[in-house]
């Protein structure tokens, strides 16, 4: 009886459904640029096995416009490989994401935004290398900008205490960040801002920054930050502690205090900003919601922030 | 009949995998309901299955059904939930791995596998699911460290923000799929395994490792989306999945880790094809010394 069985599971399985893709038939793309201009969208595809060739497409909706785009040359449109999507700002809202979420399986890409046409920085930046570099490379010299993949907006997003944020780029001879954009609220925030709501997120912990002392501009490294936030007797106090250093200078007592001034400065800069705006991207409410039950933007908006940063120097070396 | 018994660490194995059949297929349904409290219901549902499976253990000393009728209806009940399960099976099967698959080829098949297993009695089922467990506590390990890195505490809710009555409806909903197929224990017969006296202590842990297992997967779930993300997805566990691939630089193969879903499903299937036979065809003759 039992080898009847598995005579049958052998032959079902070879002679089995076997439905295949062949890779000569397939246009697999690894990055994306959707942008909405003169009422109409425009899809850009950089198809991986073309050469890294990008395919333009237009129409009048997104459904329309992934209509047209499941042919190109001939070939159908695989996107399971798909690895970075460049948004316009413009295109950014509650049914472009859904579109994407329903439409495609994997949700692990990362997404960028950007303000300019992506017409004009598509042709120059299109192959997934680019981004990923760049990210990278940002990521460690200045901390203004982070990972962010599709399924951290999408939940970011649907949740309701936190809002969903993307990394805002542009070029100008190479890619540079420019902060976050918020697609719930259409708001963008600047580098130094952003950088602060990943401090306070925990997302980074060391950053370079240039700061300017008496007429000289010095080039400061803070590293090993780490972030405390607790809220009591309506007063926020957030704690941050790390270190400091200077391959310009050896006495680093006043580039400290600049730094933890302009540290303090972007923190009032950004928790304002969410006050008035009401939005949550640095999650300090949080705190309060523990406490409240709910989210309250009154609250928060009458609450006192303390900000308290420690900053050590690094130990003097005694050169022979 | 059966010359050799079955032993007490797999008999614990093959408890362990009924205890969480119901994780991987519909803990969807559980959060629907619940929400964000899904993990009180949770709780609720495991304190009063275990408050349960005590009944169990006693009833499986004393009760040994003789009766025609009632072994009839026992068998059609089952059967009823073995095609439910395996349709839930092929579904999972297909929208996860098999995309383009044909669902009744990958039923068939799922049936003749679960058929070879339960071949012979209960002994070839509780070896297998020792073996399996084997394989089960490293390929989740891996999931577990894998996924940590994606965890974003931020996402925790303050308790008891949904209606009483929903928390109190996912509670009883986990704890129906968590008993129905921890009944199927008490078709085993209790004088065939050796070392009678420790097995109630056994099996009781195994329930309650099992239970842990469907807690800390399902905290897993919950830090790293949000919950209205979690209901928009059929099978959501595999978002977790998905989670390995960035930690671990594995791609699709995260997916391939992800077989150990299968397992207990599997074994659930066989085991109730075993009652079955059993049931009805009445090869097992009770002992009467005890």
């Amino acid at each position: 009886m039992k080898k009847i069985i598995i005579c049958l599971i052998v032959l079902l399985l070879f002679l089995g459904y076997t439905p295949y893709d062949e890779l000569n038939n397939l246009a697999v793309v690894d990055t994306l640029g959707l942008d909405f201009t003169d009422n109409k969208y425009t899809l850009y595809l950089n198809v991986i096995n073309d050469d890294n060739k990008v395919y333009t497409i237009t129409g009048n909706s997104l459904g329309e416009v992934f209509l047209k785009a499941r042919n190109i040359d001939n070939k159908k449109t695989y996107y399971k490989h798909l690895e970075v999507a460049v948004f316009n700002t413009n295109t950014l809202d509650d049914t472009t994401i859904k579109f994407f979420k329903d439409g495609f399986t994997s949700i692990d890409y990362l997404v960028l935004a950007t303000e300019d046409k992506v017409s004009d920085l598509f042709p120059h930046y299109h192959k997934r290398r680019d981004y990923k570099s760049f990210i990278k490379k940002e990521k460690e010299m200045s901390g203004s900008i982070i990972n962010t993949t599709f399924k951290e907006l999408l939940s970011s997003n649907s949740d309701n205490i936190k809002d969903g944020f993307i990394p805002l780029i542009s070029y100008n001879e190479s890619l540079i960040s420019k902060g976050i954009f918020i697609p719930s609220k259409s708001i963008s925030l600047d580098k130094e801002v952003a950088r602060a709501s990943f401090l306070l997120n925990d997302k980074i912990d060391s950053f370079n920054t240039k700061i300017e002392l008496n007429d000289k501009s010095y080039e400061v490294n803070l590293y090993n930050l780490k972030t405390n936030t607790k809220y009591k007797d309506n007063t926020i106090n957030i704690k941050i502690t790390g270190n400091i250093d200077s391959p310009d200078s050896n006495n680093l007592t006043e580039l400290k205090m600049e730094s933890i001034k302009m540290l303090k400065d972007d923190i009032e800069e950004l928790l304002n900003s969410e006050k008035n705006n009401t939005y949550n991207i640095s999650n300090t409410i949080n705190h309060i919601y523990f406490q409240t039950r709910k989210l309250d933007y009154d609250t928060y908006k009458n609450s006192n922030i303390k900000i308290d940063i420690k900053l050590k120097e690094k130990e003097n070396i005694i050169h022979d | 009949m059966t010359n050799k018994k079955i032993g007490l660490l797999q008999l614990a194995s093959l408890t362990f995998f009924l205890s969480i059949s119901s994780f991987p297929l519909f803990i969807e349904k559980v959060i629907k309901i619940s929400k964000s409290d899904t993990i009180i219901s949770i709780i609720l549902g495991s304190i009063l299955t275990l408050i349960i499976f005590k009944g169990i253990l006693v009833l499986r000393k004393k009760v040994k059904p003789k009766n025609k009728y009632l072994k009839i209806i026992i068998s059609l009940i089952l059967s009823i939930i073995f095609i439910y399960l395996l349709l839930e099976t092929t579904n999972f099967i297909k929208d996860t791995y098999l995309s383009s698959g044909n669902f009744y080829s990958i039923l068939i098949l799922l049936l003749l596998m679960c058929l070879t297993i339960s071949l012979k009695d209960y002994k070839e089922i509780t070896s297998l699911s020792l073996i399996l467990l084997f394989i089960f506590i490293p390929l989740f390990a891996i999931n577990i460290i894998g996924s940590t890195f994606s965890l974003d505490l931020t996402y925790l809710k303050v308790p008891f923000t949904n209606n009483i009555i929903d928390i109190l409806k996912g509670g009883v909903l986990f704890f129906i799929y968590e008993i129905v197929p921890l009944l199927l224990l008490l078709f085993i017969p209790y004088n065939e395994i050796d070392n009678r006296k420790k097995q109630d202590k056994y099996l009781y842990l195994a329930l309650i490792f099992g239970l842990l297992i469907i807690i800390i997967d399902y905290l897993l779930l919950y830090f790293s989306t949000s919950t209205n993300i979690l209901t928009s997805y059929n099978y959501p566990f595999m978002l977790v999945i998905n989670s390995l691939s960035s930690t671990f630089i594995l791609g699709r193969l995260s997916y391939i880790i992800s077989f150990y879903l299968l397992f207990s499903p599997l074994i659930t299937l066989s085991l109730i094809i075993c009652v079955i036979k059993q049931l009805e065809l009445n090869k097992y003759i009770p002992k009467t010394q005890e």
